[in-house]
């Protein structure tokens, strides 16, 4: 078992930080580029919408992004914040359905993690929070 | 990014990371660049792009309705193989066109 964490402040420009050390985290495996950037796409969805939906754009709060690789190659990666929660997860994550038309957000987020990883779960409790979790097999070229 | 009009032609070239970050500092410019001129057709072109996500499959769609409104076509052109596999997932090519390898060689088809 292989584990990090990783807790920074819900800045946009955080973001990148974040998505770029959860890739380099998994350098080791020598993954496939199309899995890698099929990783750093749920990353940057994931993290988007704590900075942009859990914390309203508000630049307050943190962003924890925890990952851990068991000895089967199974990738758990969960991205958790403390903001606002989402009342009604069935319909965040229909396609197209999104809260900020007014940004621009296509509500696409939850579809394009989805399809990425092989199950995706999502814990929220208004007013206190959200964690996003998914597991992906990795296919190891080592 | 670098925009050029030629025509009736629109072009925008993008690249490298096109995430949450790089789109709101580029979007305004973009939005008035297109109102601007208002061409008949507009191209983003991805030949460089590396990354996309949800935002920048939000900020297509928005401006197809804006281009839409005034009567023009936004045309794709170039995508990657991870830009290509993001946008097919969002049904952006229910909506926008692609150009094809002969339209942009300038072959009839």
């Amino acid at each position: 078992m292989n584990e990090m964490t990783l807790e920074f402040d819900a800045l946009l420009e955080n973001e990148v930080f974040a998505r770029t050390s959860g890739v380099a985290f998994l350098l080791p495996y020598n993954l496939s580029v199309d899995e890698l950037m099929e990783i750093k796409t749920i990353l940057a969805e994931m993290i988007v919408n704590s900075i942009v939906h859990g914390y309203q754009n508000s630049q307050k709060g943190k962003v924890v992004l925890k990952m851990n690789v068991d000895n089967e190659y199974v990738l758990k990666l969960s991205v958790s914040d403390k903001g606002v929660g989402i009342s009604d997860i069935l319909r965040a994550k229909e396609p197209l359905y999104t809260t900020r038309k007014d940004l621009e957000r296509s509500g696409m987020g939850f579809t394009i993690i989805e399809s990425f990883s092989d199950d995706m779960e999502i814990e929220s409790i208004v007013d206190e929070g959200t964690t996003i979790t998914i597991h992906k097999k990795m296919k190891f070229y080592g | 990014m670098r925009s050029i009009v030629k025509k009736n032609v629109h072009e925008f070239e993008f690249n490298g990371e096109l995430d949450n970050m790089r789109m709101s500092s580029i979007k305004n410019v973009i939005i008035q660049l297109i109102n601007q001129y208002k061409c008949e057709c507009v191209k983003f072109d991805f030949k460089d792009v590396t990354f996309i996500d949800s935002t920048g499959i939000g900020f297509i769609l928005a401006r197809y309705n804006q281009i839409n409104e005034y009567g023009g076509e936004l045309i794709l052109k170039n995508l990657t193989p991870h830009v290509r596999k993001i946008l097919s997932i969002s049904g952006v090519f229910q909506i926008i066109r692609v150009e094809t390898d002969n339209e942009s060689k300038g072959v009839k088809v």
